[in-house]
């Protein structure tokens, strides 16, 4: 047993490596240490608190499906997982039908105020931060994965080249274009832009 | 860009649940586990239409277990000649090698695998190897299937999917597979 007065918290890369050896109890304290994170992106993603959480479940059972291929950077997980979240939502549709099976017996939505409700509460209170949101969910996959990586976990330009397997060059001119776009949305006429990525206007006739 | 007006915390009762279900993903042999190997969107990769190995044996008109569940024999037609078959050997997923030792998917339903082959029009009876041509594939899965397809158990423990009625696997000297020999339009 240890030497010291206190158990040491166990690292990413041990939890993880815990898990590929089928350890379920660290797959629960993987998902326990960086739900959160994964929540909060998830909400900048969809529209009810609801949808964020199946969509944080998602990526820990992609996490688990993917998992040769999972990445940890500096021994942490939590850029792949971003990354992932990022996809996921975007891919919601086909995600779900993946996982319908497994996600339809978590327990259902409760009547409590969903993410849209807590917007409209709030709206007065913090245009700004939803003008970001809308304009954050405007912006393409790899501009939303560079921004997350780069300014919202503050990750390293090193550490984002690893994580993406490219060269520190392009995660800074990403990162510039990526930041030039977000201006260009929050200005006051695109503001009038739609939200949603998902939806293309093209080819109004 | 860091928060979210009043941010919803994550619903505790959901969250214990999750906790729950990936616990149990994680652990071999649970159902949530099993899920994995039989997700749909499987990729189908064939090892070539060749000649493959199948090790025959007597006559052997009884049933068996599929034990090795790695990959199938989807044969052209009901042809076994010593070691080999007119036909495909199909792996679903990517093969494991020792960096990605898990990438196999275990195939549970032979009979679907192979139906989706010919469905595809990859296999052709009248091929000296049982392959049709590439510039044939059939990308919207509605090339003709043969009415009967048969599940054998070839001797290496692995399935076979014959054209022929039940009768197909003892006439190659092959077992039946155990509780469902079954055929199919």
């Amino acid at each position: 047993m240890g030497m010291g007065d206190h158990e040491a918290v166990p690292t990413d890369g041990e939890l993880w490596s815990r898990v590929l050896d089928g350890d379920g109890s660290a797959f629960a304290a993987l998902f326990v240490l960086h739900r959160d994170k994964v929540f909060g992106h998830s909400l900048r993603m969809v529209r009810t608190a609801h949808e964020a959480e199946d969509v944080t479940a998602m990526v820990f059972l992609e996490a688990w499906r993917c998992r040769s291929k999972v990445r940890l950077v500096n021994d942490s997980i939590i850029g792949w997982l971003l990354v992932t979240t990022t996809n996921i939502a975007r891919n919601r549709l086909r995600s779900t039908l993946r996982y319908e099976q497994l996600i339809r017996r978590l327990p259902p939505a409760e009547a409590a105020p969903d993410h849209g409700d807590a917007v409209a509460d709030a709206i007065d209170q913090d245009r700004r931060t939803q003008l970001l949101h809308r304009a954050y969910r405007s912006l393409g996959r790899r501009d939303q994965e560079i921004i997350v990586l780069c300014v919202l976990e503050e990750m390293t330009t090193a550490e984002v080249s690893e994580l993406l397997g490219i060269p520190p060059g392009t995660v800074k001119s990403r990162l510039s274009r990526a930041k030039q776009k977000l201006a260009q949305l929050l200005t006051p006429e695109a503001s009038v832009l739609r939200a949603n990525p998902l939806t293309s206007e093209e080819g109004t006739s | 860009m860091n928060g979210i007006p009043r941010s919803p915390h994550f619903n505790e009762k959901r969250s214990q649940a999750i906790e729950e279900l990936l616990s149990n993903v994680a652990q071999d042999g649970t159902p949530e586990n099993r899920h994995f190997h039989n997700t749909k969107g499987k990729r189908i990769l064939l090892s070539g239409v060749v000649a493959a190995v199948a090790v025959s044996g007597a006559a052997i008109a009884m049933q068996q277990p599929v034990t090795d569940k790695g990959s199938v024999a989807c044969f052209a037609r009901a042809e076994l000649n010593g070691n080999s078959f007119p036909g495909a050997t199909v792996i679903v997923g990517v093969p494991s090698t020792a960096d990605r030792p898990d990438s196999t998917i275990m195939i549970e339903d032979a009979l679907s695998v192979c139906r989706d082959v010919w469905a595809q029009n990859q296999l052709d009876p009248d091929d000296p190897d049982g392959g049709a041509h590439p510039g044939l594939h059939d990308p919207s899965f509605s090339h003709p299937v043969p009415p009967e397809l048969t599940v054998c158990v070839l001797k290496d423990g692995r399935a076979a999917v014959i054209p022929g009625d039940e009768n197909v696997c003892a006439s190659l000297g092959l077992a039946s597979k155990a509780d469902t020999t079954t055929s199919s339009r």
